[in-house]
């Protein structure tokens, strides 16, 4: 057994170095075409794993509440407010809501450091794990302590462990907990900045005045955003309706809302795997069908020189099954090898420029044994024909004298 | 296995077998009715008139085709009626061919040209290339071994192909016009192998337009309307 696959091996080394330019054409071709695949297949990984990201990141059933800044609505009686949460949360039952205002304040080393006054809820809602300590409590509102919830960066920044006292504009706030946040996977799909509390975030409670703010006044009692988690038995479109209808009653004089759910932060994204189904698929398809053309009229062309050759074969005792494997075998191993090295190549390039990549990528088995897999399919599809052409050459024929 | 007797016998035996090849118009009868037994040890060379169907004759002793019609009998066994895939093994088993094209692959070394001959057989590689390098010696290219073929002369490829056919020692040797191509010098040194082949007891049929051959022959049969007929030599 060995000893024949050897032979063959050395069968099919021979014709491929007889003939280079027509099998290297074909090579070429399913390369390319591999290559395509390979792309094709982890660049729409990469956008599946980053939607399923997006979704866990925001939370199940979760969505915000955002206003446009007051510039664009100088009507200051219709901003969101605080009151809207207890609004909220007095009408959804079984839901959760919290309401979020942001600063952006300069920290020690004068980097920017996100402020984020809200309350415990929050956590209810956005699936960000405490890695220690706790976050925001009841207590700690209604005291209005200054108690602070850092980011893990801001901590490794700063080395402000639960317990350590931070220093923001002179006042100082005892560190309760670390929170770890998400992987970027929103943030890199939303330009909504009350969606993401950038790595370098500090929860303060809501009822604390901005002791950050160089005026100290007390806050102007806006929102900047709401966050709601619908009820897990109420679809989400039928939640997002309900507030909507909810805020915009004549006696609560909110305008200018926009929703964001999961649905409006994956449309970008789902569009993008359109088009990219589309243009690398039309690429991978082109490529794989001109590929396989090429090795079929390759393998015709071989058949068609090779007959003295499969007449000497079939006078050594070659049967029927054994000239057609000839074929089949070269086929699948031209596609095979054309797999290996495109969407071996592929891969080994977008692995090392990943960071560069302005899609997410997905590497792994599945994306590069997928190639390999279509490659032995195309290759014993294609040869198919030819292959049995051959073997129904009869050997009688085959070595008459021209 | 039939009991073997002194009285061998013979080693090909054709029982009214009759070709026919469909045209469009009409079928051509080509062997018409043959009838003919090969002794084994024997040289025999068949002549005739192109197109008088020696080939075709040749194609069904090699059993590379199957009669119309009729028995054949190839090493004491009725072949005519065994199927594709059984005619191969006792093709790659029991035969011997050589072609008026040699029929080499031009890539490859003598050695590697008659190792060829155990291409679909389970010979180990070992035994494969002791019994190729002995049948180059025997057609006198044993130090050429080593030589792609490409590079070798007409009578000396024809050579190597004799030797293919014979590393593993058939029943019978089957050659059609195996010294067409070549010069007369050539084809002298090709005779001369298979004169050598017939003293080691390898029986031989052998298709020539050449009547000078005819010297080498222990029978010659020539080829008219479809059958084979002796002539004293
Ligand atoms: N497959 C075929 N289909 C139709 N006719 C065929 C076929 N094979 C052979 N013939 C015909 O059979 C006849 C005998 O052919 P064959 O090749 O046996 O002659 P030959 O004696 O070997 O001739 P030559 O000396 O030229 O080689 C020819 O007329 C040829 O055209
Ligand atoms: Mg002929």
């Amino acid at each position: 057994m060995n000893r024949r696959l050897r032979a063959a091996l050395r069968d099919i080394f021979d014709d491929v170095r007889a003939r280079p330019g027509r099998a290297g054409l074909s090579f070429l071709a399913l390369g390319v075409g591999m290559t395509a695949l390979t792309v094709l297949l982890a660049v729409l990984g990469g956008l599946q794993e980053r939607s399923r990201q997006i979704l866990e990141e925001l939370g199940a059933q979760v969505f915000a509440v955002t206003q446009a800044p007051p510039e664009d609505s100088p009507r200051d009686a219709s901003r969101l407010r605080p009151h809207h949460v207890d609004y909220l949360r007095a009408n959804l039952a079984g839901g959760a809501v919290s309401g979020i205002r942001m600063y952006d304040v300069a920290g020690p080393d004068e980097r920017t450091i996100r402020v984020m006054a809200t309350d415990g809820s929050l956590l209810d809602i956005r699936p960000w794990r405490l890695l220690e300590g706790r976050f925001l409590d009841a207590q700690d509102l209604a005291q209005r302590d200054r108690v602070a919830v850092a980011t893990q960066r801001l901590s490794d920044d700063y080395g402000w462990r639960v317990g350590a006292t931070a220093i923001l504009r002179d006042t100082p706030f005892r560190i309760v907990g670390i929170l770890a946040l998400g992987s970027g996977a929103l943030e890199s799909e939303t330009t909504e900045s009350a969606l993401l509390p950038s790595e370098r975030t500090f929860f303060v409670p809501a009822t604390l005045p901005p002791y950050w703010r160089p005026s100290r006044t007390m806050p102007e009692a806006t929102l900047d955003a709401l966050y709601v988690r619908a009820p897990a038995a109420l679809p989400l479109e039928t939640a997002v309706e309900q507030v909507r209808s909810l805020l915009t009653q004549p006696d609560q004089f909110v305008g200018d809302l926009s929703f964001i759910t999961p649905e409006v932060l994956l449309q970008r994204l789902r569009k993008l795997q359109d088009t990219i189904r589309f243009t690398a698929g039309s690429i991978a398809l082109l490529c794989l069908v001109l590929g396989g053309t090429t090795l079929m009229s390759l393998l015709v062309a071989n058949v068609r020189e090779r007959v003295t050759e499969i007449g000497l074969r079939r006078a050594l005792g070659a049967t029927q099954a054994d000239i057609a494997g000839l074929f089949v075998l070269e086929a699948v191993l031209l596609t095979g090898i054309a797999a290996i090295v495109g969407a071996g190549g592929t891969g080994l390039v977008l692995a090392l420029a990943r960071d560069q990549f302005p899609v997410p990528l997905r590497l792994d088995v599945v994306v590069l044994v997928t190639p390999l897999f279509v490659a032995t399919l195309l290759g014993a599809a294609f040869s198919f024909w030819p292959a049995r052409a051959a073997a129904r050459i009869s050997p009688a024929e085959a070595l008459r004298n021209e | 296995m039939n009991a073997p007797s002194i009285e061998q016998e013979p080693v090909l035996a054709m029982r009214g077998v009759w070709k026919s090849f469909p045209t469009p118009r009409g079928p051509v009868h080509v062997l018409r009715g043959m009838d003919l037994e090969i002794e084994p040890g024997s040289f025999v060379v068949i002549t005739g008139p192109s197109g008088s169907g020696k080939s075709t004759f040749l194609n069904l002793a090699s059993l590379l085709d199957a009669p119309t019609q009729g028995v054949i009998h190839f090493a004491g066994r009725v072949v005519s009626t065994l199927t594709e895939d059984e005619l191969c093994v006792v093709r790659k088993e029991r035969l011997g061919m050589v072609f008026q094209k040699f029929c080499l692959l031009t890539h490859r070394s003598a050695i590697e040209n008659v190792m060829f001959r155990f291409r679909y057989l389970d010979t180990p590689e070992d035994e494969a290339r002791a019994r190729s390098q002995e049948a180059l010696d025997l057609v006198g290219l044993g130090r050429q071994a080593d030589q792609p073929v490409r590079l070798m002369s007409g009578g000396e490829m024809q050579r190597v192909a004799i030797a293919r056919a014979v590393a593993r020692r058939p029943d019978l040797l089957v050659a059609d016009e195996p010294t067409g191509n070549l010069d007369r010098k050539s084809a002298e040194a090709v005779m001369q192998t298979f004169e050598r082949l017939h003293r080691e007891g390898i029986s031989i049929l052998f298709v020539t337009h050449n009547d000078e051959l005819l010297r080498y022959a222990t029978r010659h049969l020539i080829c008219r309307e479809g059958r084979l007929e002796d002539r004293a030599s």
